[in-house]
């Protein structure tokens, strides 16, 4: 658990962060989110001590963050940042076995759990463990850094617009590529993004900032049906109904073949590209349903 | 990619043609009197020689005007009109060139030993006599130079075998200056006769100068690599010790070895410990602390650039994984600097080869001493015996350097590893 209680912190005279109080339960991902400037970052980067606040607290496992050693907190912290930041002169299994060879593991085991990661981030160990950063697409960097900051198996992953370097489409796949995998490790995760709809996607809860102010904090659905002000609807945009259909999962949708699960949204745009009245989905719980148009926004709006 | 045009081909052929016209070999009867010149011509040499010299140039001729066969472009510039720089097929260019390479490389010693052969017969050659080589030699000389080296472009732009293009051009070389020294035609060349001579003068001086330049470039690394990390760590240091780095390498190196000679021999006679180690103001201390002083610059300014230009995510990014100041240094900084690092130590030993070269003037020994001997009594043959042991070394620790840049960056984006 990641706590953060009354939290500033200033750069000369701008307040990148102010009074910040917030927790991030153990196993979800919590996101950032907010214009460029809103304190995001610096709000990440406080937790691994790159930054350290000027007043309040943080707390991770309750233990007050100033009573780590920086350098030991950061070894079970994963961090990966937009630009990848791996070192050039190693080589991918050497770049992914960093922090295990900061823990003094032997030669051996370092090598085994590079190749679990490249596994676990599907890359081909046997195609990737020699290469060097400078062969690799911008995809294949961030999946290494992805790689390189679960190596420890640290509790904690922080990540600064992990996909923000890349294409869309690559972004897609390795947003769920990643999606997957906290599914399986259940990390606790704090990521960062001004990407909306990588936040809903991605966070279990999102944190809205403005201006150093956290303005909300909620699940998706939370944020979409009662935004706490004018600026987090502004910040969702004018097509909230429709982001909200998205937060609505689905176990399987007749007709539908996508890739990961469907969504309410996709049995709408069924329904529109079907023609028919009906559209036949499965609830996460099992339950089967024939949906019309007012069932979709019974669902949205009860 | 660079493109190969056609003007370096013409840049190596021309020279070798003018040098038939001018003086291809001196007669001297000893190391001061002006001798008599000979063309080429004046040889008669070999029909082989001949068709040595023109088959390659009727080939490049007939290639560059008539456009090289299967080349997609042919000679042709896009507007139809013939140009020296348009481009043919690199395959012929290959071919063309290493034809010629060979032909300037093989054909002066064909012909020196010959020329020399016929004037020894006809008794022109007497006890202190030499041969010296002239101005047409040397043309051609330059001619086999720019092949070689073009070859080694155009090799390097078509197939990628600039490895192994050095080491030919290296055994070249050597095997053509054992011939120099074994075959005994070429025993009357003025530089050999002047080795000859003082052959165990030269070998010693030659161990005295890879001594004196490598213990210079050796001292310079020990103080010039930490000050260079200070700087990097203390900007406010970084100033001073750059501008102080810099200051002395505006010295002039004469000025620098005189400025020595007054306070060393002051000291030397203040502290008897020091004068019977050797300290004075003359000879290898000054040469040793002029040499060393000359060599921190890029050594310095090399480190702290090279640290400097780590990227902060990179540094940031090694500091988030857990790194304490220490790993950071060992793990990422050094590593990533070191092919700048490298490129600071290669700049230093090339020029302090070089500067070696001056310490002869204050009894430090070295080739100099054949440089600053040959000027003194005005024997150009001398001059040139230490001037080219001179050249060739720094050569070779400017490719050893390279190497060794070329290792320490592996893995990384090619950089211009130029000293």
């Amino acid at each position: 658990m990641i706590r953060f209680t009354d939290v500033s912190k200033a750069f000369g005279a701008v307040q990148a962060v102010s009074e910040l109080t917030l927790t991030v339960e153990n196993g979800t991902v919590c996101v950032l989110i907010g214009p460029s400037g809103c304190g995001k970052s610096t709000t990440l980067r406080m937790i691994n001590r790159l930054i350290e606040p000027d007043s309040g607290t943080i707390e991770v496992d309750e233990v007050a963050l100033r009573d780590y050693d920086p350098a030991e907190l950061r070894l079970r912290t994963g961090y990966v940042i937009q630009s990848v930041g791996l070192l050039p002169h190693m080589s991918v299994w050497q770049n992914i076995a960093l922090v295990p060879r900061l823990l003094k593991w032997t030669r051996n085991r370092r090598m085994d759990r590079a190749d679990e990661l490249l596994d676990l981030v599907g890359l081909d160990p046997a195609t990737y463990r020699e290469k060097y950063p400078r062969q690799l697409s911008g995809g294949e960097a961030q999946r290494v850094g992805v790689a390189r900051a679960l190596a420890a198996d640290p509790p904690y992953l922080l990540m600064d617009e992990p996909f923000g370097a890349v294409d869309p489409l690559t972004r897609g796949v390795l947003q769920q590529a990643f999606k997957e995998i906290q599914a399986r490790l259940k990390k606790t995760v704090v990521l960062v993004t001004h990407d909306l709809d990588e936040a809903m996607f991605l966070g279990d809860r999102i944190a809205v900032m403005k201006e150093g102010r956290l303005r909300q904090f909620g699940t998706s659905a939370e944020l979409l049906i009662q935004p706490a002000d004018d600026f987090v609807a502004d910040f969702e945009g004018t097509d909230r109904m429709i982001r909200l259909l998205n937060t609505v999962p689905l176990k399987s949708l007749t007709g539908w073949n996508g890739t990961g699960s469907p969504t309410l949204r996709d049995a709408l745009n069924e329904l529109l590209q079907s023609g028919s009245a009906t559209v036949y989905v499965v609830h996460p719980d099992g339950r089967g349903e024939h949906l019309d148009f007012e069932g979709i926004r019974r669902m949205v709006k009860p | 990619m660079e493109r190969a045009g056609n003007a370096p081909i013409f840049l190596s052929i021309i020279p070798a043609f003018v040098s038939v016209f001018l003086q291809f070999v001196i007669l001297r009867p000893n190391r001061i009197a002006d001798g008599t010149g000979y063309r080429l011509l004046e040889f008669g040499p070999s029909a082989a020689a001949w068709a040595l010299l023109l088959l390659p140039l009727a080939g490049a001729l007939l290639f560059v005007v008539l456009g090289a066969p299967g080349s997609p472009t042919g000679n042709n510039s896009p507007t139809g009109k013939w140009s020296p720089t348009g481009t043919c097929s690199p395959t012929w260019r290959l071919g063309i060139l290493a034809l010629w390479s060979v032909t300037v490389t093989v054909l002066p010693w064909l012909l020196f030993q010959r020329g020399t052969a016929v004037l020894t017969q006809r008794g022109m050659i007497g006890e202190l006599g030499r041969v010296t080589p002239g101005a047409g030699f040397w043309l051609l000389l330059l001619s086999a130079l720019v092949g070689w080296h073009e070859l080694s472009r155009v090799s390097r732009v078509s197939q990628n075998r600039s490895q192994l293009v050095f080491p030919v051009a290296a055994v070249t070389a050597f095997v053509l200056v054992a011939l120099l020294v074994v075959q005994p035609a070429f025993r009357s060349v003025s530089y050999v006769v002047e080795y000859t001579v003082r052959s165990e003068r030269f070998i010693q001086a030659l161990f005295e100068h890879v001594l004196l330049s490598g213990t210079a470039v050796g001292l310079a690394c020990l103080i010039g690599v930490p000050a260079g990390m200070a700087a990097y760590r203390h900007p406010r240091l970084r100033e001073t010790i750059l501008d102080a780095t810099s200051t002395i390498q505006t010295i002039p190196s004469l000025a620098m070895f005189g400025l020595l000679i007054a306070p060393l021999s002051t000291l030397s006679r203040a502290v008897p410990a020091l004068r019977r180690a050797g300290v004075s103001g003359v000879g290898v201390t000054p040469a040793l602390i002029a040499l060393t002083l000359y060599a921190l610059l890029p050594v310095v300014r090399n480190t702290v650039t090279g640290l400097l230009v780590v990227p902060l995510e990179i540094r940031e990014s090694g500091r988030a994984m857990g790194m304490n100041r220490r790993q950071l240094f060992r793990m990422v900084e050094v590593p990533i600097a070191l092919p700048v690092l490298l490129g600071g130590v290669r700049t230093a030993a090339v020029q302090a080869v070089g500067n070696t070269t001056v310490a002869g003037l204050i009894g430090a020994g070295g080739l100099g001493w054949f440089v600053f001997q040959g000027l003194g009594q005005a024997a150009t043959d001398l001059v040139v015996l230490g001037v080219i042991p001179i050249v060739i070394l720094a050569v070779l620790v400017d490719r050893l350097f390279g190497v060794l840049q070329r290792i320490s960056n592996h893995g990384r984006v090619e950089v211009e590893v130029a000293g």
